[in-house]
This record gives structure tokens, sequence and C-alpha cells, in this order.
């Protein structure tokens, strides 16, 4: 008996490490985490190291530092404190889909913006999640409605 | 948190639509009857690529989005459809591979009488107007719509890495903003209308885009070239 009773507890410890496992956290998860504590620490246990650190050519006082490409983190040059966070987003499915499914749970706010006009139709739309401070602009005549530029506050 | 994840593994898959396809949206069918007298329930049809018939090319009737461009459609002249035909026909070797899903004629634009041609990408709609035929650049403005429906088709990293070299920057809070310096004045629009630019410069003269960016101008070659490769 008390050796089912080590191999069933052996059995859901293993379990439990694997779900552990699974719920990894996302992209979002981790800059929203970082934009909760604004301390670069958070940046360096979340992100890592930046792979390039830049001077922002409309600020002096900001320094960016990139990673991996697609994010990036705006901090104060003198005290390191993170400003503002951004993800060029730009992936092979419904762009726009995939983000209201993945904060279906907050408020969402969505505003119509005014079209250029020119040489090519769009239907543009400004995204506003309040609760996280997320904020991006679609197109809704592009064909995935890819957002480039994402920015968290 | 666990149902979410499992979910967006197998829900948001990747759709790197070929040229000579269409990226059709995640939808709801209604239920429906076949001929054959199988009823069909209501069901979620994800998101999904598909191919553009050759049938759909010179169309004198607009579809969808198309019907609400303001201007006059009219129907194709055998001698403008050679004209558009022909400039197609010799587009560099990737962007000659996207297949246009309505290739429209119209008077003029409503809202800018001196637009030679206008472009919807979702659907890969391409609307010639009178004034082009008056133009003595074709081939670029056509380079430049078709510019407008590939832009989209590059990947995250080449086309982030090409903005910030061209001078594109985010703020949080604000659209994109444009570079300081740009190299014609409706690029400010949007990356994608400054990526058009671009890509009609390099062709018609790339001098002029040596010099007014060379770091851009390398990365927008080498964009070309691994296009032109596949």
């Amino acid at each position: 008996m008390k050796i089912y009773l080590v191999i069933l507890f052996a059995f859901l410890i293993s379990c439990s490490t694997k779900e552990k496992n699974l719920i990894q956290l996302d992209e979002f998860d981790k800059i929203l985490k970082i934009m909760k504590t604004k301390k670069t620490q958070s940046i360096y246990e979340l992100l890592g190291k930046p792979t390039k650190i830049r001077q922002d050519d409309r600020d002096p006082g900001i320094e960016i530092w990139e990673f991996d490409k697609s994010i990036e983190i705006h901090l104060t040059k003198i005290d390191k404190k993170v400003r503002f966070a951004s993800m060029f987003f730009f992936r092979d499915f419904d762009n726009y889909t995939y983000l209201k499914k993945r904060f279906n749970n907050y408020v969402w706010i969505e505003k119509k913006l005014k079209d250029h006009v020119g040489d090519v139709a769009t239907d543009m739309y400004s995204v506003e999640v309040p609760d996280l401070k997320i904020y991006f602009e679609y197109d809704n005549y592009s064909p995935k409605r890819k957002v480039m530029w994402i920015g968290f506050e | 948190m666990f149902p979410f994840y499992l979910l967006s593994i197998f829900v948001f898959d990747v759709f790197a639509c070929e040229p000579n396809e269409i990226h059709i949206r995640e939808q709801i069918i209604s239920s429906y009857t076949k001929d054959d007298g199988t009823r069909v329930s209501a069901h979620l049809r994800s998101e999904h690529c598909r191919l553009l018939k050759e049938v759909q090319f010179f169309q004198n009737i607009p579809r969808d989005e198309s019907k609400k461009i303001k201007t006059q459609f009219k129907n194709w002249r055998k001698e403008d459809q050679k004209i558009v035909q022909d400039i197609l026909n010799g587009l560099p070797n990737w962007l000659k591979q996207y297949q246009l899903g309505e290739l429209l004629r119209a008077d003029t634009l409503e809202a800018n009488h001196k637009n030679p041609a206008l472009t919807i990408p979702r659907s890969k709609t391409l609307v010639i107007f009178d004034s082009f035929f008056k133009e003595n650049n074709k081939r670029e403005i056509i380079i430049h719509e078709m510019a407008h429906i590939a832009v989209w088709d590059f990947s995250e990293i080449e086309l982030k890495e090409f903005l910030l070299l061209n001078g594109w920057s985010f703020s949080a809070n604000k659209p994109p903003q444009p570079p300081k310096q740009l190299i014609k004045a409706d690029s400010q629009n949007s990356p994608s209308e400054d990526f058009a630019n671009c890509i009609e410069i390099y062709y018609s003269n790339p001098e002029q885009l040596k010099k007014f960016n060379l770091k851009s101008y390398l990365k927008l070659e080498s964009l070309i070239m691994n296009k032109e490769k596949k």
C-alpha cells in the first residue's frame, strides 16, 4: 500500500511540474510586468541583457534598450527609469483578432482615425486598453491587420 | 491561464500566404443547405489563405470594399488593358509574382483628381484612373502600388530594421513618428507609404536613394535580393 502511495505522490508532483512549465509568460506578460515595476532589475529578470542600446534621436535624455529586435524599452539616461516600452508586432496571422482575444478580459477602446487621401485605401483605427496602458493602431484594409508598433506606458 | 495558451498554440497558426493567394479572416458562417440537400450548421471558419483565380483579373464591376471607393468605375478598353498588362509583365520578378484580386478602371478619385492609381492591400485590388494614361512614369506608378501590397509580406525583423534605418520611431500613445527627412512629402502618411516610395525610387533613381540614406538603401537592396531568390 505504501509503495502505491509513493508512486501516486510522485505522479502528482510530476504532473504539477509539467503544468508549471507549460504556463510560461509570453512577451506581453513580460513587458506588462516590467511596466508595473519600471525597474531595470525586472528587465534583466524577464528579458535578460539588451542586445543593443542606442540613443533616442528625438530626446537626448532617453536611451533605448533593444531585445531580439522586436521589443524596445525606453529609459531615462541618468537614473535608468523605464519611461515606456514598445513591441513591433507584425505576425503572420490576423494580428487584430489575436490581440482582441489576448486582452479579452479588459476594457477595449477603439476609435476611428482619419484616413489619408492617398494612393492606398486605408481604414485606420486606434485601440487603447486603459487598464494595461496599451496603445496601438491598425488598418482594417491591410491583409492581416498587422499593427506594427504597440506602446506600453 | 492554461487553456488560453493551449488555444493560442492551435488557433493562431502562421498564415504566410503566397503572392497568388489572399488572406481570409476568421468568420462566422451561417447555416446553409447544399445543392444535394445536406444541411450545414452555423460554424466558425478559421482564418486561411485562398488562391486567387486568373478569371478575376481585368474587371469592370467592383466587389466588396472596392465599391466604397468614391469614383466612377468604367469598362476596360482593350488598348488600356494592353498598356497595363505589358507593365505588369515587365515588373521585377518578386513583384510580378503578386496576383491581383481585382484590376479595375475608373475615371478619377473624388478626393484627389490627380491620383493615377489606388490600391487596397487586403483584397489585392488595383484601380487605374484616367490620369494614369497621361503619365510618363507608368511603370514606376505600378511598382509603387504593388509595393503597397508586398510590404505586408516582409518579416517582422526585416521590416522593423528597414523602418528604423529610414528614421521611423515610436512613442507611447502616439502614431508612429515619420523620419525628420523624407524621401517624398507623402512618406509621412505611414510606414507603408514611405516603403512604397523607397521601392519606387530604388527602381527609377537608385542614386537618389543611395545619397538620401545609404544604410536604408543597402537594407532595401538586401530585402529585395532575398525576395528575388525565393
